[in-house]
This record gives C-alpha cells, structure tokens and sequence, in this order.
C-alpha cells in the first residue's frame, strides 16, 4: 500500500515540476539517444563493408587471381590481375578433382560494347562465366536467374545492378535483348543494386557494372578461349576451405613448373585485410559515444545537482510532517527510476529514427544491437539514479530542522 | 504524567563561525492539556526550544521525555510516527510544498498515515474550512497570501488529530483581526479536545491569551507564569517588548 503511495506521489511531485523532470530526461535522452545512434550507423557501416568484402567470395569459396597479390600492403586488389593471364583452361581441369572441390568456374573479360538498340554503352564489364560462378558469390536477383547448364553455347546473358540502369533504366529487362560484336542476346535475369557507400572496399574491380555470358558463347564471339583472369572454385562446406586452398596452392605450383605466379584468396584472407582498418573504425566509433555518453552522464548530474536545495528543503519539511526517512527515499528513488526509464525509452526512439534518417542519407543501413541499448540504457539509468539518490540520502540522515534550513 | 519532560536540556550549534549555546540548562515540564506560550526576544532561542519539543532537532545535552517515552532512544520510525500521529507543526517560514497545491499540501500528513485517498481529500477540505480557505483548495501556494500560507499550515497541522499542537510565529504574518481568530481557534482546540498547545512568540499579547508563559532569555528560562513550576528564575532586566509596540518579523 506505501509503496503505490509512494509511486503516486513521486507521479505527482514529478509533474508538478514539469521543467525539471523534462530536462532531466532530456540529459537521459540526449545520452542515450546520441550513444545508439552512433553505435548504430557504426555497425551499418561495418556490415556493409564486411557484405561487400564477403560478396568478393563467399565463405565456402576460393578465388584464384591471375598474378601475386600483396594483400597486406593492400595493393590493387584485383586490377592488377587484369592483364596477361597466368591462369589456363588447364588448371580448372586438375583443380576440378581436388577433394572437398564441387566445381570450378573460370571467370575472363572479354572487350566490346553492348548496343540496347538505341545507344552503344562501353561502360559494362563483360564477364565470361560458367553456372558454379553463381554458387562462389552472393548474388541478390531483381528479376530472373543466372546462367545454368541448360544456357550452354547459348546467347543468353545476366546483368549487372548498373549494368541494367545504363541499359535499359528502370524498367524490367527480363526477356529484352542487347548486342554484343554483332550477336544478340536475350537478358535472362538482372541482378540488385548494393549500397554504394561500401564499393569503395571492394577488393576487384566493381561487378555492379558486369554483363555475364556463358563462357562458351563468349568464346564464339571473340573466336578464341578468352584469358582467364579469376578461377572461383566451389568448396562443398566452408570448414573445408583452408585445406583445400593450401592444397590447390601447391597442386598449381606444379602446374606452373614451380612458378607462385598466382595468388589464392579465401574470404578470410581478404577479411584479414581490411580487418585493421575496420578495427580503427570500431575504435574510433566506440570513442565518440564515449564521449556523447560523458557528455550525457554530465548533463543528467546537472540538473539533478541544481534541485538539490530545493528539494533538501522538501525533504526536511516530509519529515518534519512524518515521513520516516525511507518513506522519503523511496519517492526520490522512484522518481530516479521513473525518469530515467521514461528518458532511456524515449532515447531509443530517438535513436531509432535519427539513425535510420541519416542512414537513408548515407545510404547505410544501421544495425541495433541489444549490447549498445543495454550499454547506453544502463549507464545513462545508473547516472539518473545515482545522481537523484544520492542528494536525498544526504538530506535525510540531516535533522529535519537542518535539511529545512539548507541554503 | 507529563506530555513534555526537559530535563536539563542543551543545545550547543557547531557548525556556524564558532560553538553558540542555544540553549543552556533548560528544565520544563508540560501537562496534557495545556495551553502555553514560550516568549522571549530574538536570538533568545525560543525557536531551538521549540525545534526540540517539535523532534526536528536533537539536544546536545539532557534528556527529553515525550508522553514519559526518552526520544534519544526512539528510532527513525518511531519518531515519523510520532511527528506524524501525535504532533501538529506549524513552522514560521518555508511551510508549505511549492508545487503541491493548497489541499496536497493538506492531504500531506494523512498520506504518511496511510488514509485512503477519499478519505483524506474530504478531511483536508474539511480543515480549509476550518480556517476560511476552502476555495483556495486547488491554488499553488506562491498563489497565495502569507497569512493564507500559515492558516494553511495550521489546516495541516491539525490533519491527524495531534494531541500536541506546536506553533512558532503563527501570527508572527497576520493582522490583529486574523490574529485573534487563530488564537480564538487555538484555544478552541485546547477546549473542546484537550489537545496541548505551546505557542512560541514575541508579542506578549499574543501570550497573555495562553494559560501559561514561559520566558526565554539567552537559552534560559528566566520566568514561567505556571503555578506548577518549581523553579523560578526571576533576572533584573525587564521584558522587552511593551504591549502596545508591534513586531512585524
């Protein structure tokens, strides 16, 4: 029955001063607020670099770049193995029989312009692929599919996010037709759009631009097997991976007459590489919501700080009237609670729509997790709650006439 | 037995530039029922005398017996309770919560005693009538006159029946008219319930209207008009005020 008492005359000591209650909770809010927000876009970023490196290869696929890439110096990346090819139709017939290996996908460039009918564009990349190409990436369709084994030979192709925008704008191009050297070919799927923000990461050149054959076809039009500038190779599970990439490494070495002239990637090797950049945004991340979190725990101490006479004051004259000392206490702790609670909600609402307001301006996605709530919540209640309790204990150990007396 | 037990009460303030003796050696004695009024100049310490029969402040030194109970062994509970249940406190300043209004404030003491909340908004609407302020019930109190303030914080005092009612200055702030209607009203109490009144003030005509003066001077009783009281120190100098000179404080 106290307790509900005390509960009701927190509610009503609450809003009777509604100013002070309301900057309280703005201090909590602001602290909350700022802290998963930031938290929030940090790890929207972070996600969406580690897709964009993931989508280079999957987890349970190997890619096999033309040329020796120094990934820690982080040169290049892909660009560099575009040139002459050091990879042959030859080494995915002997990588093919590896165990553990379910296929192999050669993946070359061949040059010429696509023609939409109405305007020649020479901005697409023009990959030649066989179906497991499909199987080593993420591959996120708007419409259609990719190139099965039924396509083989045939003058089908598969495009691009941009690939398709260049050509064909915003409609659907299922079914429409392109030329490439004086063949036609009929789209049979297009692929999404991913966020930009995150290409910059990319590891090869960028594959939103790519028109996909099938690598026979490619091979009739061009007139000759196109240079092989990547083999993906299909792993069947991810566990699988390591001892399948160290055993084509050496399998190659031999193929090549001992040459290293290649360079196999896992999707961990290229992880491992952006992964100290991707530390050094998680730290610096981590350190400005410190900050906004200090500043917050500031803000709350504040205003708490400020009503303190006041209400030493008013807990000198409950007293004097008949409240036991913990009946006091309770009513100011539960005011504590109250609005720090009420503040934390209201700041991860707050959170909620400033982080999705500037990730659509960013074109980021953010990403909540329960531990940045939990942190920002928990010390932004822990401060409220300190801060408005302990200004009270002091007051009620005083004598009433002293606490009504404080200056 | 005796509602108020002095017995050789001290009081010595430490934390102010250096020690005062506010009060010194006070022996008193209040039976149920009575209607008394401590006077005595400023600084005389009549308010810290007040303070301690009121159980806002703890003596130094000496023992106070309250309704035969020692207050120094009573713990924290036990003296809300009786701040609560048994006494009535009108202060001289800073009476009033400023953001509850005029009947919360009221409604405040029977809130601590547990009443329901029906209950006990009919009984504080009933003590605003009592001292002519019923429709002020939902004013703020900086809404408010300084004498309404003090009748309000009568109106409380009076809100759990208290078998003492301790008043300092209640009309320190009023005009003779409102003056003469608390203290009419005082002394109506002390009639009709019984209830034990110790007023402090400055202004002997305030304290000719009591049964019985006690005079504070310089943290001593110096003179106490009870026929009871077995000491009687009478000093030299005269007493301050004359009847027709008023104070405003």
């Amino acid at each position: 029955m106290m307790f509900y008492e005390n509960f009701k005359m927190a509610f009503v000591s609450l809003s009777n001063a509604k100013l002070r209650s309301f900057l309280t909770m703005l201090g909590i809010i602001i602290g909350v607020a700022a802290v998963v927000s930031i938290l929030a876009i940090g790890a929207g970023v972070k996600k969406a670099v580690q897709d964009q490196i993931t989508g280079v290869v999957n987890a349970n696929a190997i890619a096999v770049a033309s040329g020796k890439i120094n990934l820690k110096s982080g040169g290049g990346g892909g660009a560099s193995s575009i040139g002459a090819s050091t990879l042959t139709i030859t080494d995915t017939d002997y990588l093919s029989k590896l165990d553990h290996v379910l296929a192999v996908a050669p993946m070359s460039l061949i040059s010429g312009n696509v023609s939409n009918g109405k305007t020649i564009s020479n901005s697409e990349l023009l990959i030649a692929t066989t179906p497991p190409f499909s199987k080593t990436q993420t591959l996120k369709f708007a419409s259609g599919r990719f190139i099965n084994d039924s396509d083989k030979g045939k003058a089908v192709a598969v495009l691009g996010g941009n690939a398709k925008l260049d050509l064909f704008g915003t409609a659907d191009a299922l079914g429409k037709t392109i030329n490439i050297r004086g063949t036609t070919f009929t789209i049979i799927g297009s692929l999404k759009t991913t966020d930009s923000a995150a290409s910059s990461f990319s590891a090869g050149p960028s594959l939103e631009n790519a028109v996909y054959l099938p690598f026979d076809t490619a091979t009739k039009i061009t007139g000759s097997v196109p240079p092989i500038a990547r083999l993906l190779v299909q792993v069947d599970e991810a566990s699988n991976v390591n001892s399948v990439a160290a055993a084509m490494k050496s399998k190659m070495i031999k193929g090549h007459g001992g040459q290293e002239d290649f360079t196999v990637l896992t999707q961990s090797d290229i992880l491992s590489t952006v992964d100290t950049v991707l530390s050094l945004l998680t730290t610096f991340i981590v350190a400005i919501a410190s900050i906004s979190l200090l500043v917050g725990g500031i803000g709350i101490m504040n205003i708490m700080l400020v009503s303190v006479t006041e209400r030493t004051r008013e807990i000198g004259l409950r007293k004097a009237i008949g409240a036991s000392s913990s009946t006091v206490l309770s009513q100011f702790l539960i005011e504590a609670v109250v609005i720090s609670l009420v503040g934390g909600g209201i700041g991860i609402a707050v959170a909620i729509g400033l982080a999705t307001g500037a990730g659509k301006l960013a074109k980021i996605t953010p990403v909540f997790t329960p531990e940045a709530i939990g942190l920002a919540f928990g010390v932004s209640a822990a401060v409220g709650i300190i801060f408005g309790i302990a200004p009270a204990i002091k007051a009620a150990r005083k004598r009433p006439i002293q606490a009504l007396k404080a200056i | 037995m005796n509602v108020i037990e002095l017995k050789d009460i001290g009081m010595v303030f430490t934390d102010r530039s250096e020690p005062t003796l506010a009060l010194s050696h006070i022996d008193l004695a209040i039976g149920k029922g009575e209607f008394v009024a401590i006077i005595g100049p400023s600084g005389s310490g009549k308010s810290t005398l007040m303070n301690v029969i009121g159980l806002l402040d703890t003596p130094t030194s000496g023992e106070f017996y309250l309704d035969g109970n020692l207050v120094a062994s009573l713990n924290d509970s036990s003296l809300a309770k009786l701040r609560r249940e048994k006494i009535g406190f009108v202060f001289q300043s800073f009476n009033l919560l400023p953001r509850l209004s005029v009947v919360q404030n009221v409604e405040l003491p029977l809130v601590y005693g547990g009443i329901p909340p029906k209950q006990r908004r009919a009984r504080a609407l009933e003590l605003l009538g009592l001292v002519g302020l019923h429709d002020r019930a939902n004013y703020k109190p900086h809404q408010i006159s300084g004498g309404q303030t003090q009748r309000v914080a009568i109106a409380r005092a009076l809100a759990n029946h208290p078998s003492l009612i301790l008043a300092d200055e209640p009309t320190g702030n009023l005009d003779t008219k409102a003056s003469k209607a608390i203290i009419d009203e005082l002394r109506r109490l002390n009639r009709d319930t019984g209830a034990t009144i110790v007023i402090v003030t400055h202004n002997p005509e305030v304290a000719v209207q009591t049964d019985r003066t006690v005079t504070v001077r310089d943290g001593e009783i110096v003179n106490d008009t009870s026929q009871k009281a077995s000491k009687t120190k009478s000093k030299s100098a005269p007493i301050a005020d004359s009847p027709h000179r008023r104070i405003t404080v």
